[in-house]
């Protein structure tokens, strides 16, 4: 019962979704004078499939005919989702102004620790060696700069 | 044809250049550590190569990434023999005997003929490529948009409606990698379109955010979800195969390969579902169909060829039509366009220098992937004893280093970790995520051919269907739309009727 809700539940986001894509391609500038197809065209024709594909996935979620699959959050730690998603958002927030070298090495430290793996000298190790060795691979083999940040004035 | 040979030789020049060598090498070995590891498909993987190709020449890196791409499907076979755990899609249906033959104490049979099949596979497989792709691309050259427009427009419906699962969800992903790539400013009027006022939307949303978000992140944020103990492993002594069983497995071996490879040229057709169709019709011809699923050395060897088959047969219409028919060439499409190479019919006749280093490095690799999956795969097999959660950190890095050496912007990493946030939800409600990928690639392409097509026809949209080209391919791409679902209600009229009995 619950996975015929999930299915229902979705067609109807999506359903929301895509009259709020139509209703704002609608709203697109026209320039009817200098091209056939004007901006808007093709966005409400996709608008107007996703919409179409609602109604077939709330058709299908009531005909029984998706009646094996079995939508788990079983087993789901959300806790862990959670923490996970906080790091890497830690990361992205700090690779700019921290730089990479030091962001990566405290993300890998406290990333690995999270997951549960046990000897934090080896996560210290691995997380040092990492960011050392792709900040050079990327920075002096392949030219590709990451960010310097606050260790800038080493000049690497 | 002496041309072709020629071309075909400095196709070899340029690969056997130290520098190609090396990247060759790196790309064929990466690609058998992707497909030993579990989780980390080919698609993240070629997404997670990109950063290191931005300063190298297209050819060097185009034969790196497809070196990666059929690598992975010789690694995919180690842990769904030793592990019963698949490494890629491609080889779920390999666990199935394979598993089976190394409780039995076969398993260096098994890795050996799944490592020989890829090899004929892999060698029929690029000698079909290099004898189709140019004839067939010289035949698009006749396309015009409104053919380009149905050609896309087929390879969207039969990458989606020929998988298993909902077809509405798999077309929704379709739909919604469409939606994605209109935002930014449409390039023909100059209209910004669902920017929301974003500076950093006006480009648009590149591929490789979202592939890495939809495959690396989410794969990560998923593993650290779901924490399993370590699966049983069984242990391995040789792995070359006797005699036996290459003779056993030879027919299958053939058929796995030719087929693999045909399936793999239409667009939609990926590895996983030439591994699945090939190992039904082996089942299908044997004299003992009992013995699949209980350790059928041949139940391993046609999956295993027909997965290296099809990819490289996939290979065969993105670089003669510029139609990727997989997520992991729509990454290779991506890529392409990076560095500034139109896709397409033009692509053999104006950089011949990349078809044929692409055909010529895939000999080279094939023989380097046989060596290195038969004497060294106890050593690749050892690549399951590094902790994950030492791993699974590294790629969230990598990753990020992939999206932000391309633009430099933060708001680029911020929409990585949504989308990686967004396939753990699509993967709870069973939504395929290549789809999205594809569509989002092509999306841009469609709907410039669809205006280029009713800009020649002065608005009037019977263009699609009175040129003759267009119009098949308009009915094809309708069949297949309506395939899953005439097949679902066949399915339930069938149900009735054995309820009526």
């Amino acid at each position: 019962m619950r996975r015929l809700g999930a299915d229902r539940i979705l067609a109807l986001g999506m359903a929301v979704f895509s009259l709020a894509y139509i209703y704002s391609a609608w709203r697109l500038p026209r320039f009817t004078m200098s091209t056939v197809v004007d901006a808007d065209v093709f966005p409400i024709a996709v608008g107007l499939f996703l919409l179409v594909l609602s109604a077939a996935l709330w058709v299908e979620a009531g005909s029984g005919l998706l009646g094996k699959v079995i939508y788990s959050w079983a087993g789901f730690d959300f806790k862990a989702l959670l923490i996970h998603t906080v790091l890497v958002t830690g990361f992205i927030l700090a690779l700019e102004p921290l730089g990479f070298l030091i962001t990566t090495f405290i993300y890998l430290t406290l990333a690995a620790h999270f997951m549960g793996y046990p000897r934090f000298k080896v996560i210290l190790t691995v997380a040092a060696l990492f960011s050392v060795g792709t900040y050079l691979l990327f920075n002096v083999v392949l030219n590709v700069p990451l960010p310097a940040g606050i260790l800038g004035f080493l000049g690497l | 044809m002496a041309e072709n040979l020629h071309l075909l030789m400095s196709g070899f020049a340029i690969v056997l250049q130290p520098l190609n060598f090396i990247w060759l090498t790196v790309g064929v070995v990466l690609g058998t550590m992707i497909g030993v590891l579990p989780g980390i498909g080919p698609i993240s993987g070629v997404a997670l190569l990109i950063p290191l190709t931005y300063n190298m020449n297209p050819v060097t890196a185009l034969m790196t990434m497809s070196g990666l791409y059929y690598g992975a499907m010789y690694g995919g076979s180690t842990t769904s023999i030793l592990l019963n755990v698949p490494g890629e899609n491609s080889s779920v249906v390999t666990c199935l005997d394979g598993f089976q033959l190394a409780k039995k104490g076969r398993a260096g049979s098994a890795l050996g003929i799944s490592a020989i099949g890829s090899f004929v596979a892999g060698t029929i497989g690029v000698i079909l490529l290099q004898f189709l792709a140019p004839p067939l691309g010289q035949w698009a050259l006749a396309f015009g948009p409104a053919e380009y427009f149905s050609l896309m427009l087929l390879g969207l419906m039969s990458a989606t409606t020929l998988n298993e699962g909902s077809a509405s969800k798999g077309l929704m992903a379709v739909g919604l990698g469409l939606a994605l790539g209109t935002i930014g400013i449409d390039l023909q009027t100059g209209t910004t379109r669902f920017t929301f006022g974003r500076l950093d939307l006006l480009d648009g949303i590149d591929f490789l955010v979202l592939a890495l978000g939809l495959f690396s992140i989410a794969e990560v944020l998923w593993e650290a979800t779901h924490r399993e103990g370590a699966a049983e492993r069984i242990k391995l002594n040789s792995p070359y195969p006797t005699w036996k069983d290459i003779k056993e497995s030879a027919g299958a071996i053939l058929r796995g390969s030719s087929l693999g490879f045909f399936l793999g040229v239409l667009p939609g057709v990926g590895a996983s579902t030439a591994s699945f169709v090939s190992y039904a019709v082996e089942k299908q011809i044997s004299k003992n169909p009992d013995e699949f699923g209980k350790g059928a050395l041949r139940g391993v060897a046609a999956p295993e060829s027909a997965n290296n088959g099809a990819s490289e047969g996939a290979l065969v219409s993105l670089l003669s039509l510029g139609l990727p028919g997989s997520g992991t060439t729509a990454v290779m499409l991506g890529a392409l366009m990076m560095f500034g190479i139109q896709p397409g019919p033009m692509l053999i006749p104006k950089h011949p220098e990349i078809f044929w280093g692409i055909v010529a490095s895939m000999y080279i690799g094939n023989v380097m992937l046989l060596i290195l999956n038969l004497p060294l795969v106890p050593l690749f097999a050892k690549i399951l004893d590094i902790p994950k959660q030492l791993l699974l950190p590294l790629i969230v890095v990598l990753s990020s280093i992939g999206v932000y050496a391309l633009s430099n912007s933060r708001t680029d990493l911020e929409m990585m970790l949504f989308f990686g946030l967004c396939g753990i939800l699509m993967r709870v409600y069973q939504i395929p995520t290549p789809p999205m990928i594809l569509a989002l690639v092509l999306g841009p392409m469609v709907e410039q051919s669809m205006r280029q097509a009713l800009t020649i026809s002065r608005g009037n949209w019977n263009t699609f269907v009175v040129h003759p080209i267009s119009a098949t391919l308009l009915v094809l791409a309708l069949a297949f739309l309506l395939f899953p679902f005439l097949r679902r209600v066949a399915a339930q009229s069938r149900l009735k009727g054995v309820h009526r009995a």
